[in-house]
């Protein structure tokens, strides 16, 4: 009887092993929680096609929209474990969710590789009067009300970043006004058109208008400088200890199994340290950051934490 | 020399192809052209920038035509920027007079398309640094002008086309509150926090009520859905063209202008030209089968196309949602879009420049072929028709976000439509509410924010005072000379 | 008098008041002590417009009666209001029988049921309900890759 037991769950095991080792068998969905064209999208295709290529199933793109990131990350949470439906993750997981905008947390996941992580810039028109940033909060302390700030919607990633670097300056995150947009894009209209001095927003979203000189940048909230400006000081050069951006990454529904996991992490790893990846990251001006699993998920759960208190100084946080 | 360039095979044939693509996309209602865009972008990586461009190119401008078709034929707009296509071309096409309608579209679309063209060819700097003049204060003006337009559509009633409007407005407030991150009604819905989705409201509100109609005409069921034989009557068609050339001037170049802010698209533009010509014009049919009410929106949407790209060659900034997917791939063909782009890849904008003008050209037998193909489509019967209108309305909402519930809001939208008809509401002053509720409401508030709650700026700031002016001419003063007039009398 | 605006003037007081209460519970909005016009402003001021709306009809519909009615011009008869059912069914229960049998063969048998029931001929339902299909699942499935639901039952049997 025993014997028999035995022989049964040593069958299922070995079952279980060769269904694992054969993943994947069927066509992979990958979701993406913005749309379609946008930044995170097109790195969601990017990563689709190489996936393909590297493991020799289809991996489509599906774009989930919806309540500011919440409709995709949730679809991608609540699918079934079985390493058929990826999630293309985003900070926002760490955020929406102190926002009152879903219940969904970050442990809803398991984390496959983190691959990008965009810096926060502070950003100012060309003909601008501050020419450092210590100009600019000088400014600000001397005339406090007086500054539009702008970069997304209110209690956005921006908005936080902003909130995030006056509180580390010894500011009051009051002692600017935030001008809410619906993203970066407007934000950049509003300030190349002169009607908001500020811009802190991804450096990525505005290389187009730093490179040809109608904006500057004066400073990026990073613990390193950025590779396509390499003149621009860090904040925590300048002794502000504040760093803030966004970043992306895959992730699986939690209970995927382990060895489903491991093979996805191991070829997106593969991926992201390839050269093609790196070509495609600096023609979008992405940058590059690579964390494994259990690191990704350790930097998601501190994120979590680190968004709370910044949303808490704005007035954002809902529980 | 480089600018023949774009009659090669290499960029002609995706051109052809992407004009085609349009055509579907821009007459199913569900499938926009920001789609089409998206999934043209991938496969361009592999060609020439300009060849991928003129696909981008191609689809959009083919698909705004396009929409107007099955809003002249069925009165179901294929795109949001096709509304007002719902009301002198389908009324024109309920007296026999589709045909007419749709070359008159065509045509005008392409000469719009045209004007939009040489505009951003010839003055994209300049208009770009005037366009960036407009900020939240003239944006609110300008949604009100837009809304203003629901008195004009609900003649006859005005109250319940205010009352439609007003609605509409109401539902526009649904989802998370940008000024301040609150969502309001939403009911922990996730689906509702971006509020509810224009696409599918418009397919329920136009396309199923519609359906919803029609089949409980019993009587018609057996005839065809539309029952005109589509021939091109040039001649007629060039007269009216002739007869109307200011309107399809002002409705261009209103157009192009709207199409260049960066805060308003197509869409917009198609109203306002309709507001603009019901003052100029001041022709009484408007809105029950006059020619004007077809030029001047139409010719206004493809200029606008036109004018979207003036932003975002000149500054590196999306006006609506496809040039932001265009400028994201012209990163990826190592191109950097901005004041340089003029200079550093001169032969690129100048191919590009080739391109839409001779999509205007194209855009006749491309365009031809695609009434053709509707026409031999409607002329099935009505029960026909409606089965498959049906079937495309369910799976176009949904197609649009890959979501199940857009296809529940679409259908609560088909019921309101179907009993606003029978309550003699008009349906468009709704739309007219859920596109424009957000402009207006916005850019009031966040424009108080930066004047920490005073309003004078939005009468004192020179363009905004002009806009509020133009207002208060078109809304206070024709009624009250009326009155004048008729005490006389 | 017409019931049928009466009903819709009803209908606005309750939205009306609906969202006067709901709202109450928005958040004031206030930027360094001024307050400002916040998430319930606009929405307050639209439903005082209907509430201003629902006043006039029934004004008009109790106190003027120059309205004819109007719903009886256009009463609509039970069988007509069949196909209306019909078709609210079709739509409602569309993605939950998709899930289950796919979306080709629901598009099939749905628009074969409906064009049944909208009396056209029976060999006639069929070939425009496949073609209808086959359109939908070359455009929507092929070229624009929507992921339609390919039905669990369907899976199974793979």
């Amino acid at each position: 009887m025993v014997r028999k037991a035995l022989v049964l769950v040593l069958l299922a095991a070995v079952m279980l092993l060769a269904f694992a080792a054969n993943y994947p068998r069927k066509p992979v969905t990958i979701i993406c929680p913005w749309g379609a064209g946008g930044g995170t999208d097109r790195l969601a295709r990017f990563l689709a096609d190489e996936l393909s290529k590297k493991l020799g199933q289809p991996f489509t793109v599906v774009n989930r929209t919806g309540g500011g990131g919440a409709v995709g990350h949730a679809a991608g949470a609540y699918a079934a474990p079985d390493g058929y439906t990826l999630t293309l993750v985003t900070l926002e997981i760490a955020t929406m969710h102190w926002m009152g905008l879903t219940d969904l947390t970050f442990e809803a996941f398991d984390y496959i590789a983190q691959v990008n992580e965009d810096p926060a810039g502070v950003i100012v028109k060309a003909d601008a009067p501050w020419k450092t940033l210590e100009d600019l909060l000088n400014d600000i302390k001397a005339n406090p009300g007086k500054y539009l700030f702008s970069g997304t919607a209110a209690g956005g990633i921006w908005d936080l970043a902003r909130i995030g670097m006056l509180d580390a300056a010894g500011i009051s995150p009051d002692a600017v006004t935030w001008v809410p947009t619906t993203g970066a894009a407007p934000a950049l209209v509003e300030l190349l058109g002169g009607h908001v001095h500020v811009v802190t927003c991804s450096i990525a979203e505005a290389v187009s208008q730093i490179q040809s000189g109608q904006a500057r940048a004066l400073a990026v909230m990073a613990d390193e400088r950025h590779p396509m400006f390499p003149d621009v000081p860090t904040l925590k050069e300048l002794g502000i200890n504040w760093s803030a951006g966004t970043w992306r990454g895959v992730a699986v529904p939690k209970g995927t199994p382990s060895e489903i996991k491991k093979i996805l992490e191991d070829a997106i790893i593969e991926i992201a340290s390839s050269e093609s990846f790196k070509s495609f990251m600096q023609a979008n001006g992405f940058g590059i950051k690579i964390r494994r699993g259990q690191e990704f998920y350790e930097f998601v759960k501190q994120q979590d934490q680190a968004w709370k208190k910044v949303l808490e100084l704005g007035g954002y946080l809902q529980k | 020399m480089q600018l023949f360039d774009v009659l090669k095979p290499d960029v002609l044939f995706p051109l052809l192809l992407s004009m085609l693509f349009g055509v579907f996309v821009g007459a199913i209602p569900g499938l926009t052209a920001t789609m089409a865009v998206a999934l043209i972008i991938p496969l361009t990586y592999y060609m020439k920038p300009v060849a991928g461009l003129a696909m981008v190119l191609g689809a959009s401008f083919t698909a705004i035509f396009a929409g107007d078709i099955p809003a002249t034929f069925l009165r179901i707009p294929g795109t949001p920027a096709s509304g007002a296509a719902i009301l002198d071309g389908f009324e024109l096409s309920k007296k026999g007079k589709g045909s007419l309608a749709l070359m008159l579209d065509l045509f005008c679309s392409a000469l719009g398309g045209l004007i939009g063209v040489v505009i951003l060819i010839t003055v994209s700097p300049p208009l770009a640094k005037f366009a960036l003049q407009f900020t939240h204060f003239e944006y609110f003006w300008l949604g009100i002008f837009g809304l203003s337009m629901a008195a004009v559509l609900s003649r006859g009633n005005t109250i319940k086309g205010l009352l439609s409007a007003t609605l509409g407005l109401l539902i526009s407030t649904i989802g998370i509150d940008v000024t301040t991150g609150y969502p309001r009604f939403t009911f922990n819905v996730t689906e509702l926090m971006d509020g509810v989705s224009f696409i599918p409201a418009m397919i329920g509100l136009f396309g199923l009520s519609e359906v919803l109609k029609r089949t409980s005409e019993k009587s018609r069921l057996q005839l065809s859905a539309v029952s005109e034989v589509v021939r091109p009557n040039l001649k007629e068609t060039f007269a009216h063209i002739w007869n109307h050339k200011f309107t399809l001037l002002r409705g261009a170049l209103v157009g192009t202008f709207i199409g260049a802010l960066p805060g308003a698209g197509a869409d917009v533009a198609a109203w306002v030209s309709y507001g603009v010509e019901k003052n100029v014009s001041k022709d009484e049919e408007l809105g029950k089968g006059s020619v004007r009410g077809v030029i001047a929106p139409t010719s206004a949407n493809n200029a606008a196309i036109g004018g979207t790209w003036i932003p975002a060659l000149v500054f590196g900034l999306p006006g609506d949602s496809i040039t932001a997917i265009v400028l994201g791939a012209m990163l990826m063909y190592g191109l950097r879009p901005g004041p340089m782009i003029f200079t550093q890849s001169r032969d690129l904008v100048t191919q590009l420049f080739a391109v839409a003008v001779l999509i205007q050209i194209l855009l006749i037998p491309v365009g031809w072929l695609g009434i053709k193909a509707f026409s031999l489509f409607v002329r099935l019967k009505t029960s026909l028709v409606m089965t498959a209108v049906t079937i495309f309305c369910i799976i176009g909402s949904y197609a649009l976000r890959n979501s199940v519930f857009d296809v529940y809001v679409m259908f609560v939208f088909g019921l309101i439509g179907y009993v606003f008809e029978k309550l003699r509401i008009p349906l468009a002053p709704m739309i007219l509410g859920l596109i424009l509720g957000r402009t207006v409401e916005d850019n009031l508030r966040v424009g108080l924010i930066k004047t920490k709650g005073n309003f004078l700026p939005f009468l004192t700031r020179p363009i905004s005072l002009a806009l509020f002016v133009m207002i208060v001419l078109v809304l206070i003063v024709p009624p009250l000379t009326k009155t004048f007039s008729k005490k006389k009398v | 008098m017409s019931v049928a605006d009466v009903i819709l003037g009803s209908v606005l007081v309750f939205i009306s008041f609906f969202v006067l209460l709901y709202s109450r519970k928005f958040p004031h909005f206030v930027v360094r002590g001024v307050r400002l016009p916040g998430p319930s402003f606009f929405p307050r001021i639209l439903a005082v417009l209907l509430l201003i709306f629902a006043v006039y009809i029934f004004v008009e519909q109790f106190l003027l009666r120059k309205r004819k009615a109007l719903w009886e011009e256009h009463r609509i008869d039970a069988k007509s209001l069949l196909n209306v059912l019909w078709i609210s069914l079709m739509v409602l229960f569309f993605f939950p029988l998709a899930s289950l049998i796919g979306t080709f063969i629901t598009v099939s048998l749905m628009s074969f049921l409906l064009t049944v029931v909208l009396k056209a001929k029976w060999y006639e339902a069929l070939i425009f309900s496949f073609a209808v299909a086959l359109v939908v699942y070359l455009i929507f499935g092929v070229i624009f890759k929507i992921p339609l639901p390919g039905g669990i039952l369907l899976a199974k049997l793979r």
